[in-house]
């Protein structure tokens, strides 16, 4: 299919979507994330637990690291893979990557940055501009992003808990990945700024800078 | 005790010393023929393993050319004699998938949904069969005829044997332990690519490449390649090779998928 004919299927889709379940447009925030949104303007951060999977392409089988997610309004994102010590700091001004099985920690301009971030930052306030969302059952919300781009149409499923936090995200992209992100014990602490989600380059490690 | 005594005594001591220490003798150099079947037997278990092998691979692509490439993460599968795949992933997904098997090759890039498939590589792109290559190069499982050998000569301790191959000259570098130290390959252009390995480990009871480093001396480009957890997958070979365009991508020119690939500096 051509990239316009992928466009157009894809606006038909937010049509589609927006008319079925007008839920969260605008600046009211999805349903998805409103219990974390509000814990989060109480306490000023979350942070949970998480597991990633994803579906192993040559296997068959899932794949699974263990790790943590801080978030902070409005645009802050820290995942923490410690059995790798693989960091990742996103902003909206930009981010670092630290890998240091590669030995190397990228530096990230806005583009990279938010694109690393698109999704994590459905779970931030004021997310319902730049996504609708449909939902799907009870605590279950499919939630698609309106913005152009590399994640153009894309569509992820969130899953809530009993308290109505989000207990996994799930996305998928034809040809590659299904990655899941399963979030537990949730917390709400104090928010540590701008500076906690800031990494600094170790001095054995190369700088990469991407735009 | 005089001086004299006690000279003679020190010097006999010394004597003593020096007869019981250890000599630093070379060991005899093996024959050609010994390093030619170390060699075979080793290539040989080699190939056996290539018919289905996964491994995890670090990347890092440096250049005169290039602007500061980052490392990157992939997973390889080897299906010998003439397959391989290659797939960039990260933690935010799939940058690269890339399998060649014989003279055809697909690759697919999902954040930008552009796919490319050529079914006559090596007419288009003017390089070797991909799938063939790729695998000899990851298997370090190069075969020289049996006659290239009788003209193997030492350099150094490294045993050289010289071969053609089509239009091609070949000469591999080879230790007394019958593993590959490097590999040449130069085409009728004058081309050369080069490969060295670096590093083996032992997977499935094998000596298995595990730092390679490829070299394109005219384009003054190198890959250097470190694979772990090298494993047999004996699951089917279309899931663990093929590389699929979903119908909804757009299917590019080789072209303008090299132009792609030189913005990968994008997620």
């Amino acid at each position: 299919m051509a990239r316009g004919a992928m466009k157009r299927s894809a606006l038909a889709l937010l049509a589609g979507l927006a008319a079925l379940a007008p839920v969260a447009r605008g600046s009211v925030g999805l349903e998805s994330a409103k219990a974390l949104a509000q814990r989060l303007r109480g306490s000023g951060r979350a942070e949970a637990q998480l597991e990633r999977r994803a579906l192993d392409a040559f296997t068959g089988k899932w794949r699974s690291s263990k790790g943590r997610v801080a978030l902070e309004p409005p645009d802050r994102a820290l995942l923490e893979f410690p059995a790798t010590g693989e960091r990742v700091a996103l902003r909206a001004d930009g981010g670092e990557w630290l890998q240091p099985g590669l030995g190397q920690m990228l530096r990230l301009g806005p583009t990279n940055a938010a694109a690393a971030r698109r999704w994590w930052e459905l779970l931030l306030p004021g997310a319902g501009d730049r996504f609708v969302e449909q939902k799907l059952g009870p605590g279950q919300y499919a939630v698609v992003r309106k913005s152009e781009g590399a994640g153009e149409a894309d569509t992820a499923r969130v899953t809530l808990d009993a308290q109505g936090l989000p207990a996994q995200l799930e996305y998928r992209i034809p040809g590659a990945d299904r990655v899941e992100y399963r979030l537990r014990a949730w917390k709400f602490p104090r928010a540590r700024g701008r500076a906690g989600f800031v990494i600094q380059p170790p001095d054995s490690l190369q700088i990469v800078e991407l735009p | 005790m005089s001086r004299a005594v006690r000279r003679a005594a020190a010097v006999l001591l010394a004597a003593a010393f020096v007869s019981c220490a250890p000599h630093l003798v070379a060991p005899p150099r093996l024959e050609p023929a010994a390093i030619a079947g170390r060699y075979r037997a080793a290539r040989d278990a080699r190939v056996a393993l290539a018919g289905a092998i996964d491994a995890e691979a670090s990347a890092w692509l440096r250049g005169d050319s290039l602007r500061d490439l980052p490392g990157v993460h992939a997973r390889l599968a080897l299906g010998a004699p003439d397959a391989f795949r290659v797939r960039i992933e990260s933690l935010f997904g799939v940058a690269l998938d890339f399998a060649a098997w014989g003279d055809s090759l697909a690759c697919y890039l999902p954040p930008r949904r552009l796919g490319v498939a050529l079914d006559a590589a090596a007419d288009t792109l003017g390089v070797r069969a991909p799938g063939p290559l790729g695998v000899r190069v990851l298997a370090a499982s190069w075969d020289p005829p049996a006659g290239a050998w009788d003209g193997a000569r030492f350099d150094d301790s490294v045993l050289v044997v010289r071969w053609k191959e089509a239009r091609d000259s070949l000469a591999m570098g080879v230790g007394s332990d019958g593993l590959p130290d490097w590999v040449e390959l130069r085409d009728a252009r004058g081309s050369t690519v080069a490969a060295r390995y670096l590093g083996w480990e032992i997977a499935e009871r094998t000596p298995w490449p595990a730092r390679l480093e490829l070299e394109d001396r005219a384009a003054r480009i190198e890959l250097a390649l470190k694979l772990t957890h090298v494993v047999k997958n004996l699951g089917p070979a279309r899931d663990r090779l093929v590389v699929r365009i979903p119908p909804g991508a757009a299917r590019l020119e080789w072209p303008a998928v090299r132009q792609a690939l030189q913005r990968t500096g994008r997620l």
